[in-house]
């Protein structure tokens, strides 16, 4: 049974479409990349998803007894969150913040899940440091870290290396990978379409003419082929 | 010096004030900082110009007891203006600017049009500057200001995660179920009662003040989001005491003393910033 | 042994201060604030002060009823901002007669006088009775 299904997405502000007739599916342990020109709707959609908008038409329906805030979500850094005042776990220790239901304050399991979730990360002697010191790679991988305390299941990745440079970048894409293969389910938007069919299950290309499908068959796919002519030449 | 200090405080009004005044500082500077960090310091300004017209209508209609009618006017313009950061046709900023300086022109134009005091420019100065309004609060506005203040940081330590979380990331906090728009109101409304309450002891036009700077003076100096807001408290507080028993002792005015103090102390917070570096 | 010699002095010193000091509430020692807070306060709850002897320190002033020919005056105190002022009406003890015995308006006087209210016109007004007033240069 798949995690997330949308059938018929339209996708807009206002009563504006950005995207329509969109369907996909991802089901449990998957690593879907949501690719496409910018301006295409990537964001919007992951918005979408996220339930920070509604869709204009169509639905997203949640299985697998995934609920909409289990999402675990790396959103592209604000300024404001550059120059935050914080500490590492206290900016971790915020992921848990579903779980604290009616209580005012965290407990000893959320301390003790946000420190693991920093190990995780290869983070775990940074949780006293402020969180504006930190380099650019290690600011993703405590936001990561935060998003793993809201969940285990199914984490959205919005541009996760834009900004990076390529060593750090290809620390981030192993770290990512291995969630995967521990058993989360990834759906990460990138521009770096080169990357996301060498390390993703499936693949959403949005933007013109909507795929949706495998890897495989996105290769065979017309704006797959586009894409490869124009990295061969 | 300290025989000076023992024979003001034989004055019970003296000490009402420096209770109740240390009380308002603390309460302005703990959201201070969630305000810089989300860069909303102007609506604290814009809030006391609301106060302001809010208090001249008070006047002019000779409402008693006006902190209860200016608190639910400024509660309801917090909450308007916050309204108008998402979809309205006038944004953010704008909005701030053409509410403050409405408010502040309506206001004096109805106080000078109907007012019945003698003293008209003595109520707009009171107003705007503080003047001695706080050594001058009767025992009911006392009881008042100290039930909301403590009210204020009781909401603050409940909600203290929460407010973290929002201020950082409210997409994130949104995803994941945390009902950011309760917490957004939650701070307009705490906003506006603390600028009613600060109105007492700065004045209007000085309460932007005292909930920014000890929160900068703060972020100068620490790192996490706790010891920020601690500090910033404590900044808060220092200051307002050291700027009340100046005022008393040496005979300045209340407000503009506390604020004297705060900038003081920011000077002092950079300098050691700077040199740490 | 000691303790008794110790409130000895103290009932020395309590009882020295009140035979030099029959001022309840003395308000030429604290600073213009102060002073202005506290004559505010008076205005707002008279009854607390009904019967208190108060020396305070502030500008003459003078005023004259045309309709009645009676006389007001007052002793004028600012508060720091000096945007708002409180005015204390008093009546000076013995015969003295505006302007020959009185300093110019503005002088600061000190007042010393028994603080009481009276009814006028339906209002109630303060004022401190049986005063004595002095100078700078008397």
């Amino acid at each position: 049974m798949p995690l997330i299904t949308c059938r018929d997405l339209a996708i807009g502000y206002e009563s504006h479409a950005i995207l329509e007739h969109i369907h996909f599916a991802v089901d449990p342990g998957d690593y879907l990349c949501v690719v496409g020109e910018n301006g295409s709707g990537k964001s919007t959609l992951m918005r979408t998803m996220l339930g920070l908008q509604r869709p204009l038409a169509g639905a997203i329906e949640f299985g697998d007894d995934l609920r909409q805030n289990e999402i675990g979500y790396l959103p592209q850094q604000t300024a404001i969150q550059r120059d935050f005042p914080a500490t590492v776990r206290e900016i971790v220790l915020s992921g848990c913040q579903a779980r604290l239901g009616r209580r005012a304050f965290y407990s000893r399991s959320d301390r003790a899940l946000a420190d693991a979730n920093l190990a995780r990360m290869g983070m775990a002697g940074f949780a006293g440091r402020c969180y504006r010191e930190l380099s650019g790679g290690q600011q993703q991988r405590v936001l990561l870290a935060r998003a793993l305390c809201a969940t285990g299941k199914l984490i959205l990745l919005d541009e996760p290396v834009s900004g990076l440079d390529p060593k750090v970048t290809a620390e981030m894409y192993a770290l990512i990978d291995g969630l995967n293969v521990d058993g989360v389910t990834i759906i990460m938007i990138s521009h770096d379409i080169d990357a996301a069919v060498r390390r993703a299950s499936h693949i959403l290309h949005i933007g013109g003419e909507v795929f949706f499908g495998t890897v495989d068959a996105y290769r065979q796919s017309p704006q797959g082929r586009r894409f490869m002519e124009e990295v061969s030449t | 010096m300290i025989e000076t200090f023992l024979q003001y405080w034989q004055f019970p009004f003296v000490r009402y004030a420096l209770a109740v005044g240390t009380l308002i500082a603390l309460c302005s500077s703990l959201l201070g900082v969630t305000l810089v960090l989300k860069r909303f310091s102007f609506i604290g300004d814009g809030l006391s110009h609301v106060a302001f017209g809010a208090t001249a209508i008070a006047g002019v209609l000779r409402i008693g007891g006006d902190m209860l009618f200016v608190m639910p006017v400024t509660v309801l313009c917090a909450i308007l203006l916050l309204r108008t950061g998402r979809g309205a046709k006038v944004k953010g900023d704008a909005a701030v600017a053409m509410v403050s300086v409405g408010a502040l022109a309506i206001g004096y134009l109805l106080l000078n049009l109907f007012s019945s005091s003698t003293n008209l420019s003595g109520d707009v100065c009171a107003t705007l500057f503080g003047s001695t309004s706080i050594l001058t609060l009767q025992q009911s506005e006392v009881w008042l200001c100290a039930g909301l203040s403590v009210a204020v940081v009781a909401l603050f330590i409940l909600f203290y995660n929460r407010l973290f979380a929002v201020t950082f990331d409210e997409d994130f906090a949104r995803a994941v179920g945390t009902g950011v728009e309760r917490y957004n109101l939650l701070i307009a409304v705490v906003v506006a009662v603390i600028i009613v309450l600060a109105m007492n002891l700065v004045g209007s036009l000085l309460i932007s003040a005292l909930i920014i700077f000890p929160a900068l003076s703060a972020m100068r100096l620490f790192r996490s989001f706790k010891g920020v807001t601690i500090c910033s408290a404590a900044l808060s507080v220092a200051c307002a005491l050291a700027g009340m028993l100046i005022a008393i002792v040496g005979g300045t005015p209340v407000g503009s003393t506390i604020v004297a103090v705060d900038i003081a102390a920011f000077i002092v917070c950079a300098a050691i910033e700077h040199f740490r570096k | 042994m000691k303790r008794a010699l110790i409130c000895l002095l103290a009932l020395c010193l309590l009882g020295a201060s009140a035979l030099a000091e029959p001022v309840d509430l003395d308000l030429t020692a604290l600073s213009g604030t102060v002073v202005y807070s506290q004559v505010y306060n008076m205005t707002q709850d008279p009854a607390a002060f009904e019967g208190m002897v108060v020396k305070l320190k502030g500008n003459l002033s003078y005023f004259k009823d045309p309709d009645t020919g009676k006389e007001y005056f007052a002793a004028v105190i600012a508060d720091a901002a000096a945007c708002c002022a409180q005015g204390i009406e008093f009546v000076w003890a013995g015969e003295h007669a505006f302007p020959d015995d009185y300093p110019p308006l503005d002088t600061e006087v000190t007042v010393v006088g028994t603080f009481g209210t009276y009814e006028e016109y339906g209002y109630t007004y303060l004022q401190l009775t049986d005063a004595e007033v002095t100078w700078e240069g008397v």
